[in-house]
């Protein structure tokens, strides 16, 4: 018998006998009994770098989210540089020209019943649409990321009270209750998406502290206080970096639902104020010429609707390269 | 038990006859063999072990004989695969799923992921009753009460009614025992069954299967890692390493007088209880994966006794290294290998 | 159940099979590192509507002691309160009752800094390698976690003591500059315990350390932790469901049955000659590897499962599935009496079964325990 052993009275030290440790060995040794057809439909593939890198490098294997991406960076791009490459202004009125068809003169698109050039008014309406996405979701984190955190980390009798909170702002009807606060801040582009973000806080303080809930679990949170590690270190170098992944996908998935939150408070004519145009404000105007010049309702409708599936596809694609955890790779 | 021995067969004792069964699944990079050129007969009221660690294709073996490997992921070839004499290579889907129930039925580690949650575990051996032996609801009842009982679940006329998170992991796997049992199979292929149990459960559950398969005269191919319950059940036993079977012999002498190095090893590295071992030996490195098996003898890589010729060309054969006893290794004519006493 | 009474003090009963044992010196007067006296660890669920709230004794009433170099192996299946004495005596989770001492020092009731402190001494390893590791942090910074919290050590002095560490556990230095799901679980493992002796503890708890593994993997991990144990003067808390491995590396092993302990002793004692009914029935259903010993053996098939812990049985608790049971087994709790060859059993069997020649039956009955003269 010349296998290789770890006879105690024949080592001379606790390495020699290492055999699971060549650079080049197959990582797959130690998955639990019964493995078999998992392991074997999922070769290991070796990367490097942590949680994080990895997550990312797994967004961009996915084709959809990297469209997803590509389409948000072109329509950020636009927001950013709308002021300088709108063909017109998008709040000249010319009474002579209104409600004419796309491709006409001077009109790519079209323009409304105030004769102002419907391409110009949707490229600020990006602008405006974005801003109005990104206030809601910093509303919406500002408060459900926080109490969301403390609600799963604290538990106990906090966290009963933070859910009870969260249960009652998530039983009215959502649409509802922006119009109340909205009436109650005054009609404006700002305190509309503040409304929504308001209303969108507890899908982020259920998100986070579900996930804070798990993490306390993980055994290496468990293994981190038989250490004796203090907890606010636990909470900065274990519980934060491992929320980061799931955050993302919700904010992805989030930011379409706080698209047409916008587009609806805005048609509701609760948003963005005249004469500044959002998509959403479009389509109401659009909507009552929708007989004689649908376009006008048709461009911005379309621009929302991709939009939203832009970030639904992205989300998606981000939940993907989440759910296929590091665990069956290793 | 009887235990049968695997003379010759004739026709009348074989249930299942597995010819040169390959599998391929797909993986990212493309077709990959899994299992490759695996061949045996079962014997009617035999119980046949197969061993290997993970990964080295025992349990898609199986799956791949019920029928149960997902279609599009993989492709399974074999020269001849025959149940009593019926040739299942030329079934579709649907007719598999007539097979399984009636021929052939599976048991699988994890019970709770084999039951379903929604429905209680009455429901579900009912179901199969109703299914494929065309019993009443009324017939279908009392007879799932009847195989609750025998499977050794107390109350079984309450428990008939409740869901299978009321019960415990040895109880469900009672339950998972009774639904295949429900239409009397010709073979049970039982994959870990005892894997996740505590041992004193363990026993039980081997004591249960022992008994059905001496009342009934079913066959069971049962799949497992660990070698004692192998001792403890098997008749006969395959080795599997890296998608190929590498030895197979009766039990007593495969424990005694292994004829692969592999085997050997299994041996040596597990650890007894009954005795006090100075120190713990382990077969070097890991199994390979798959889409990489080393050219060769594919446990080369690991063997203490490998010598130029076992390393290059194709896999060695199965060859008769007794009456009985077949092994894949070139050297087993001039090898002494260590058995348990 | 009282203290363990330690073999090679009681000279009037001879060990039963001759050993070498790292920890089996003489330790007559030697302190016990770590003693646990009568632990007790409850569970209260959260009170459902219409419902009793029924209080779960997870464990009741667990004492132990730890000499030093030392591996005690505690075995039980799954239930019987094992990782929670272990989670209980690092205080995981909070004991309802008993005395831990470490080192001299009671930590039951430890302010929360002296506790940190304290933790220096006794460091654990868990089953889950996968779960173990923080996914998103270098195995450095994984296995800097202790050093960190307990030598003062600038950064590159840290750096270098994790690759002596990761030298030590048989992994190249180079990895700690990788993240945990580049390796495989048998090399998770040998990270996991790296971090565990980082700080050099005295005492390592090692709850399922090597259940999740395969069995050669499981086997080198195991030849690690001897050598380490050796090498570091380490002394192990060795909690494990797999008997055989429990046989291979302990000294001596206490069994648990719902949250007590039924029986300890010498290693060799409790696996040829099990005193308590139940360690007899848990031996005997472990299949050996052995086709003609697996024929021969007597197995005891135990009827049903464990009785629910929110519903212990009164008097032995064993009660309900033991074939030897007595009239007194279903009324009176039996006290831990010491046993032939060594430790202690709690059955009544040892002390009100049938007697013949003045000596139990049982033990009588059971061959392997030789009594001196």
């Amino acid at each position: 018998m010349t296998q290789s052993q770890t006879d105690p009275t024949t080592q001379t030290g606790p390495t020699t006998s290492e055999l699971s440790v060549a650079p080049g060995a197959p990582a797959a040794a130690g998955l639990p009994a019964g493995t078999d057809v998992a392991a074997v439909s999922h070769p290991p593939v070796r990367h490097r770098g942590g949680a994080w890198s990895n997550f990312r490098r797994r967004v961009a294997k996915n084709t959809g989210a990297v469209i997803a991406l590509g389409v948000l960076g072109v329509l950020v791009l636009i927001a950013v540089v709308a002021p300088w490459i709108t063909p017109a202004d998008p709040n000249q009125q010319d009474l002579r020209s209104v409600l004419l068809p796309p491709f006409s003169d001077g009109y790519p698109l079209g323009s409304d019943q105030l004769g102002r050039d419907i391409l110009s008014r949707l490229i600020m309406g990006t602008r405006v649409s974005l801003l109005a996405i990104v206030l809601a979701l910093a509303v919406a984190m500002v408060i459900g990321v926080p109490a969301g955190f403390l609600s799963g980390f604290l538990g106990g009798r906090f966290d009963m009270i933070v859910m009870r909170l969260n249960d009652a702002a998530m039983s009215f009807p959502p649409l509802l209750l922006a119009i109340a606060l909205v009436g109650v801040l005054g009609p404006s582009l700002r305190n509309a998406m503040i409304a929504v973000g308001i209303l969108l806080a507890p899908r982020f303080l259920r998100l986070v502290r579900g996930v804070v809930i798990g993490l306390k679990e993980e055994t290496f949170v468990e293994a981190s206080r038989s250490i004796g590690t203090r907890t606010r270190t636990i909470i900065v170098r274990h519980i934060l970096p491992n929320t980061l992944s799931p955050l993302t996908v919700a904010i992805a998935v989030t930011a379409g639902y706080a698209m047409l939150s916008e587009a609806g408070l805005s048609f509701l004519g609760l948003g963005v104020q005249p004469p500044d145009a959002s998509w959403g404000s479009m389509i109401r105007e659009g909507f009552l010429y929708f007989g004689r010049a649908p376009w006008l309702g048709i461009f911005p409708g379309v621009l929302i609707a991709l939009t939203v599936f832009t970030f639904v596809t992205l989300g998606d694609g981000l939940r993907d390269a989440l759910g296929r955890e590091e665990r069956t790779e290793s | 038990m009887t235990r049968t021995l695997p003379v010759a067969r004739t026709a009348a004792t074989t249930t299942l006859e597995v010819e040169d069964l390959v599998v391929e699944v797909l993986t990212e990079d493309g077709w990959a063999t899994v299992v490759d050129g695996v061949s045996f007969s079962l014997g009617r009221g035999e119980t046949l072990g197969i061993v290997g660690e993970s990964g080295s294709g025992k349990s898609v073996t199986c799956l791949s004989i019920a029928g149960l490997m997902p279609p599009r992921q993989t492709r399974v070839r074999a020269g001849t695969l025959r149940l009593l004499g019926q040739d299942l290579t030329a079934l579709d889907q649907r007719q598999m799923s007539d097979i399984r129930g009636p021929k052939i039925a599976m048991i699988f580690q994890e019970p709770m992921s084999s039951l379903n949650p929604a429905f209680t575990v009455g429901d579900q051996i009912a179901e199969v009753l109703r299914r494929h032996e065309g019993l009443s609801r009324k017939e279908s009842k009392a007879r799932a009460i009847e195989l609750l009982d025998r499977v050794g679940v107390p109350n079984p006329a309450r428990r008939f009614g409740q869901y299978p998170f009321e019960f415990s992991g040895g109880m469900r796997q009672r339950v998972m025992i009774a639904i295949a049992l429900a239409c009397t199979p010709d073979i049970i292929i039982a994959d870990e069954p005892t894997t996740a149990l505590d041992v004193t459960v363990q026993a039980q559950i081997l004591e249960l299967l022992r008994e059905i398969q001496r009342e009934h005269g079913m066959s069971v191919i049962f799949i497992t890692h660990d070698l004692g319950v192998v001792a403890d059940v098997c008749d006969r036993v395959l080795v599997m390493y890296a998608g190929q079977i590498v030895e197979g012999a009766p039990l007593d002498e495969l424990f005694e007088d292994p004829q692969h190095p592999y085997m050997e090893g299994l041996l040596a590295a597990m650890p007894r209880m009954d005795q006090r071992t100075d120190a713990l030996v382990s077969i070097p490195g890991h199994p390979p994966q798959v889409g990489a098996f080393p050219a060769g003898c594919r446990f080369h890589p690991r063997c203490a006794y490998v010598r130029p010729q076992c390393t290059d060309g194709a896999a060695p054969p199965l060859e008769q290294a007794g009456p009985t006893h077949t092994t894949r290794c070139l050297r087993h004519l001039e090898l002494t290998l260590r058995g348990t006493t | 159940m009282t203290e363990l009474l330690r073999t090679s003090g009681d000279t009037t009963v001879p060990d039963t099979v001759g050993h070498e044992r790292r920890g089996g010196a003489d330790v007559t007067g030697v302190e016990p590192l770590l003693d646990v006296k009568d632990l007790q660890v409850t569970f209260s669920p959260r009170r459902k509507m219409f419902r009793e709230r029924v209080e779960l004794r997870a464990v009741d009433g667990v004492s132990f002691q730890l000499f030093p170099g030392e591996t005690v192996g505690l075995v039980g299946e799954s239930g019987c309160g094992k990782s929670t004495t272990a989670r209980g005596l690092m205080r995981l989770v909070e004991p309802s009752g008993g005395s831990v001492t470490l080192g001299g020092q009671e930590l039951l009731g430890l302010p929360a800094g002296k506790m940190r402190k304290a933790r220096k001494d006794i460091q654990m390893v868990f089953q889950d390698p996968y779960s173990s590791l923080d996914p998103s942090m270098l195995v450095l910074d994984s296995i800097a976690e202790p050093i960190d919290v307990h030598l003062d050590l600038d950064r590159a002095q840290t750096v270098e003591r994790v690759g002596e560490l990761l030298q030590r556990v048989g992994l190249p230095p180079e990895y700690m500059y990788r993240y945990p799901h580049e390796f495989s679980g048998g090399q998770r493992q040998r990270i996991t315990i790296a971090r565990a002796i980082a700080a050099d503890p005295r005492i390592l708890v090692l709850d399922e350390a090597v259940s999740a593994l395969d069995v050669s993997t499981q086997n080198q991990v195991i030849g690690l932790l001897e050598d380490l144990s050796r090498d570091a003067d380490l002394t192990y808390l060795f909690i494990a469901h797999d008997l055989s491995v429990v046989r291979h590396i302990s000294d001596r092993v206490a069994v648990m049955y719902l949250g007590q302990i039924v029986e300890h002793g010498d290693v060799d004692r409790v696996f040829d000659a099990p005193a308590h009914p139940y360690t007899e029935a848990l031996l005997s259903a472990v299949p050996l590897p052995s086709p003609k010993l697996q024929r021969s053996r007597e197995r005891i098939v135990l009827a049903g499962d464990p009785p629910d812990p929110s519903r212990v049985p009164p008097g032995c608790r064993f009660h309900t599935r033991c074939k030897y049971v007595m009239d007194v087994c279903r009324t009176v709790v039996p006290l831990p009496t010491p046993t032939v060859g060594s430790g202690e059993v709690a059955c009544h069997l040892h002390t009100s079964g049938p007697q013949l020649a003045g000596r139990s039956v049982r033990e009588l009955a059971t061959p392997h325990a030789v009594v001196a003269g």
